[in-house]
């Protein structure tokens, strides 16, 4: 008989029935204890805390007892709805879940590691790899003549400053500006951009014609917004890059940024080489 | 309800994120870093030092009435620009505005952003999904699109400025405070010395309506020197009278920068704006006017909601009166009562008359103007005018309905919203420093947008060609006071003598004519006078005085101009044969430009639909100066 019994659980498939009626029990009995494990909800000191700051960040002044009843109330009500929620599988495949996580994870990760106070030589070696940041637009210095059209016609105005041309066509700048009219702003003006050119002259021919008109030499008629002008370039200033010493804030501010770029890059990198990504929208078949 | 928790835990991250910084920075007031601070601000006060000054000054232009997204009402209407937008379009940017490339012909040399201070940045917080607000029910009702929605969260958030009592759910301290120094950091950033002037700067928007149960407006405008500003600004909430707005002044003044007060739209203000009592009903005395003066020097004479000059009502004989008229008080139908109290012109002839009687005038204002867009944007250029209330007058969408003119921002129909207006200031240099100071001189003037440069000069003893030369402004500098001062008392029987220029907008109209209007005042009773100094042309006076029209070249059809009548420069002189030493008088010039296209005039014919009905095809821009005064001596 005991023998009997012996080979009776020595049978590897009585053994394997056991076992598995072992596990069974186990495991609902796990199962029974996480699925009262999650009926309890428990509001602790913590919680309760929190909520009472969240209100007082939102509103400006501590809850009173009636509303911090409500608020508690209202967190169970709100976390017996989300489990449940969960257990639906509601926050699968959710468009909205999935992109605040992502958000949430990104807000996380982003500008975590603290940016290294750059010293001289870091802005300078910047500033010299990124030249381009730091360039000026191209700019203009001149003199010219003004012709009004005022108490006249600007075809007048315009013929005046023909007659002038022809005799200043060998002469250099100076004294120039007295064979035209009173002009009441400036007559020499340096490293004009043409936006500052439209603020000065007005959107008119007179700032393409700056950049293009010969140097050195009077030339025109041209048009501003106050009538006719000739015009003697004596330099432009290509799109130079503007000195070190002279932006040395801006060169800070943008390594800065370059640098915070840097570092979330690198972080996404390191993040992203733990996954094989795998494009099989790409495989022609 | 999941992400509400975590969002909570979110914002707490944020805020100890922003808290570790400040521990941080407070951390960095130790001995070691505070000299680094004091050689880098050394460092920036040498920079400033060597832009180079010009002692006979420079004109610069720009805005100082200015709304973001940040003010609660532009964001209920849709605007989402920041203070980095405005500066950045300021300074001749392209940005995008309401799906549309916005680009200004001409750059602006300084910009103030000046959102409400009432629930300042909050209606951006309860729509931002990441903010305090995100998962309540106001998050949904703002972010709604459906225009019922809409309504329900802009008369949500109205009711409080109305009542001028603010729900407290929405007076949310943190956000608003937090806001502030989004608006400081902004100016900061972008403040380049020599090159663009950026102001720290918020609105005051009192509009007490218990009288008569309609918004009678008494905003201010607040611009500080610098960056050493109080903690937040003080609101219509804590006080709606501008005597305690004088005293949040005058403590920020004894603790960090200098400020002032800038008051608009007395157009709207239903003669509360000048009126001969205070808010609480005492009658003024010196002290009150005292006061009043040393906090707000100037006020606005033009923006996008019309001009205070004066009303055609005042100013019976000025044939200009009636220009860029706006009257419906704000957020209701009913149009202001009262034109007395609500216009400079006749306010300068009341404050002469309480000067008699108190030893000191409460309306001795210097003039500027602003645009008090809610987009974000100085949008000023007529012909380049995209709109200036996002949604409400959205003119890259809806121009066809609004030019038929049934769309309405407070009441007014869009299409009577001006491009307008800009200040212009005499200043050594374009720096914090010279422009707030030229401000607090007065030294500035306002415009209807354009950018007319325009000087005025009074003295004793000018030669009547001394304009003429080609050093005249040194002269007149040596020899008497700029717009904004007073004339010192004359010896023996002299009468004042003016020396006005005026150069036009090189891209606008040019210059039908100079003014000069006198407001006088004497035993109690004040008269005015406009003078025509100088114009363009081979027009005469006529026998009583007045001068011809320039004429109009506007064809409206294709919204063109040309340039063929006025003049590029006026220069005038005058002598005033009027002058009795015994009276008190307010003497400014007003600058006229020919009749040019209305930016509503140029929509049409861009876009090929029927002019609009409602304001004119034509309009024509001015510059006002801030006045010169005369005290007779005791």
């Amino acid at each position: 008989m005991t023998i009997k019994i012996k080979r009776f659980f020595s049978e590897p498939f009585i053994q394997f029935i056991i076992l598995g009626g072992l596990l069974f029990l186990f495991v609902s009995y796990m199962q029974q204890k996480k699925d009262n494990e999650a009926l309890n909800i428990n509001v602790s000191k913590e919680q309760v805390n929190q909520i009472i700051l969240n209100y007082k960040t939102q509103i400006g002044s501590l809850p009173s007892k009636r509303e911090l009843d409500a608020l508690i109330d209202d967190y169970i009500k709100e976390e017996i709805s989300y489990r449940e929620a969960k257990k639906l599988g509601l926050d699968h495949d959710d468009e909205i879940i999935r992109r605040r996580l992502s958000q949430k994870f990104d807000f996380l990760q982003t500008d975590l590691g603290e940016i290294k106070q750059p010293n001289e030589e870091d802005l300078l070696l910047f500033y010299n790899n990124h030249k381009k940041l730091f360039s000026k637009d191209s700019t203009v210095t001149f003199s010219h003549v003004y012709f009004s059209t005022d108490n006249s016609t600007a075809a007048l105005a315009k013929e005046r400053a023909v007659a002038v041309l022809k005799k200043l066509q060998n002469h250099n700048i100076a004294n120039a500006r007295e064979k035209g009219d009173s002009f009441p702003l400036q007559y020499d003006y340096v490293d004009q951009a043409a936006v500052d050119l439209q603020q000065n002259f007005g959107n008119k021919p007179i700032v393409d014609f700056l950049f293009k008109a010969p140097l050195k030499k009077w030339s025109g008629p041209v048009a501003s917004g106050y009538g006719w002008h000739l015009v003697f370039i004596s330099s432009r200033g290509s799109t130079g890059i503007i000195p070190y010493s002279l932006i040395k804030e801006e060169v800070k501010s943008s390594y800065m940024d370059s640098a915070k770029a840097a570092q979330n890059k690198v972080a996404y990198d390191k993040l992203a080489k733990k996954y094989l990504i795998n494009r099989s929208y790409l495989n022609s078949k | 309800m999941f992400c509400i928790i975590n969002l909570k835990i979110c914002t707490m991250r944020k805020i100890i994120h922003t808290g570790l910084v400040l521990l941080v920075l407070s951390a960095c007031g130790g001995k070691d870093s505070s000299k680094d601070v004091s050689v880098d601000t050394a460092q920036k006060t040498t920079e400033i030092d060597q832009i180079a000054e010009n002692p006979l000054k420079d004109c610069f232009f720009g805005d100082l009435h200015l709304h973001t997204s940040l003010s609660p009402d532009a964001n209920m209407i849709g605007a989402t620009s920041l203070p980095e937008d405005s500066y950045k379009f300021a300074m001749g940017e392209e940005v995008t505005y309401m799906g549309q490339k916005i680009k200004r012909v001409a750059p602006l040399d300084f910009l103030a952003v000046t959102d409400h201070s009432e629930y300042l940045g909050v209606i951006a917080a309860i729509k931002d999904p990441n903010g305090p607000y995100a998962g309540t029910d106001r998050n949904k009702l703002y972010n709604s699109k459906d225009q019922k929605d809409v309504a329900k969260a802009y008369a949500d958030f109205m009711v409080g400025v109305i009542a001028n009592k603010p729900s407290p759910e929405l007076n949310n301290e943190q956000v608003i405070k937090s806001s502030w120094q989004r608006i400081i950091e902004a100016a900061s950033k972008y403040n380049k010395p020599g090159k663009f002037t950026t102001f720290v700067g918020y609105e005051w928007t009192s509009m007490p309506s218990d009288a008569n149960k309609h918004s009678q407006n008494l905003h201010r405008c607040v611009i500080f020197k610098g960056e050493n500003v109080p903690q937040k600004p003080f609101s219509s909430f804590d006080s709606n009278d501008p005597e305690d707005l004088w005293t949040y002044l005058e403590n920020a003044r004894k603790t960090g920068d200098d400020v002032i007060a800038v008051p608009h739209n007395g157009n709207l203000s239903n003669g509360l704006m000048f009126d001969t009592k205070t808010l609480s009903g005492k009658p003024l005395t010196k002290a009150y006017a005292d006061r009043r003066m040393n906090n707000e020097p100037l006020t606005e004479i033009a923006q996008g909601k019309g001009q205070s000059e004066t009303h055609p009502s005042l100013s019976g004989n000025d044939e200009f009166a009636n220009y860029e008229l706006v009257e419906t008080l704000l957020s209701s139908t009913a149009k202001a009562k009262f034109q007395k109290g609500s216009y400079i012109r006749q306010a300068y002839g009341v404050g002469q008359e309480l000067q008699e009687k108190l030893g000191s005038n409460p309306f001795k204002y210097g003039l500027e103007g602003g645009t008090d867009y809610h987009s974000g944007f100085s949008t000023t250029e007529e012909s380049n005018y995209p709109g200036s209330h996002a949604s409400q007058d959205n003119l890259a969408k809806d121009y066809a309905t609004i030019l038929a003119a049934t769309g309405s921002i407070g009441g007014e129909p869009a299409t009577k919203l001006s491009a307008a207006g800009l200040t212009g200031v005499w200043a050594e240099r374009n720096t914090r420093d010279a422009i707030f100071n030229a401000l607090k001189k007065k030294e500035c003037f306002g415009t209807s947008g354009v950018r007319i440069k325009v000087r005025l000069f009074a003295g004793w003893d000018y030669a009547n060609n001394l304009i003429k030369e080609n050093d005249w402004v040194k002269k007149a500098y040596a020899g008497g006071v700029p717009m904004g001062s007073d004339l010192p008392i004359a010896a023996n029987n002299k009468k004042p003598k003016f020396l006005v220029q005026a150069v036009k907008d090189p891209n606008s109209g040019n210059l039908d004519r100079i003014q000069i209007v006198k407001v006088s005042t004497k035993n109690g009773k004040s008269t005015e006078k406009i003078f025509d100094v100088v114009w363009g042309g081979n027009r005469k006076l006529n026998a009583k005085g007045k001068l011809a029209s320039v004429g109009n070249t506007v064809n409206s059809k294709e919204a063109s101009y040309t340039n063929t009548i006025g003049a590029a420069t006026l220069s005038g002189y005058w002598e005033d044969t009027e002058f009795d030493p015994q009276a008190y008088v307010t003497y400014y010039a007003r600058v006229l430009e020919i009749p040019t296209p209305r930016w509503s005039t140029y929509l049409a014919a861009k876009h090929n639909v029927p002019l609009s009905k409602t304001v004119p095809a034509f309009i024509q821009e001015r510059a006002w100066t801030s006045p010169v005064w005369y005290t007779p001596a005791k």
